[in-house]
């Protein structure tokens, strides 16, 4: 049986991965998949919990948490296509009309 | 804004080496065997029974939380015509 830290490793490299590719991208939609990656890592922690103390209330908060990522998912992708329809462009740098 | 790569890579790498020294550095309170019985490998039916007696309410309101975002990306990437 692996043990549990390497699991949590591996969740804490994928969310390295995916904050490097935040800090980096200017392109939104590789911004939006370096979140999901993010997010993805934090439900393998919350599935490696879950199955390494063996009650199954981590699993559900994972689904969950798969839906509420569907959801920012679609509503991210749904701002995008606004602001490419009005700018012609997605670069974020560039973007100033959602700041104040 | 010029991005710095480099300084990006070292925050990211900075922060692994922090979250993996504190993950191995714990000693984690686990089971050692995985409770599970040799017939029926899977957990899918203890996930179902808890998401529709003990969970039901959260999984009503999340329901209603990813209608009422599909409906709202929709209509923002669909509606107002083309400008």
């Amino acid at each position: 049986m692996i043990p549990l830290n390497f699991y949590l490793g591996l969740s804490a490299l994928l969310f390295s991965i995916g904050l490097y590719g935040v800090m980096t991208h200017q392109n939104g939609i590789r911004m939006i998949m370096c979140i999901e990656l993010m997010l993805n890592s934090a439900n393998l922690n919350l599935v490696a919990f879950s199955s390494y103390t063996g009650t199954l209330n981590g699993q559900v908060f994972a689904i969950f948490s798969i839906a509420l990522a569907a959801a920012e998912a679609a509503v991210g992708f749904a701002i995008l296509m606004a602001i490419y329809k009005m700018h012609d462009k997605i670069n974020l740098d560039e973007l100033k009309i959602l700041r104040w | 804004m010029r991005i710095n790569r480099p300084l990006a890579f070292l925050v990211a790498l900075l922060f692994t080496a922090v979250v993996v020294v504190g993950v191995f550095g714990t000693s984690w309170n686990t089971v050692s065997e995985l409770p599970q019985n040799p017939e029926d490998q899977s957990n899918i039916e203890g996930i179902g029974m808890l998401l529709f007696t003990r969970y039901v309410v959260p999984f009503e309101v999340i329901s209603i939380v990813l209608l009422a975002s599909l409906i709202g990306a929709i209509y923002m990437a669909k509606g107002e015509g083309n400008r």
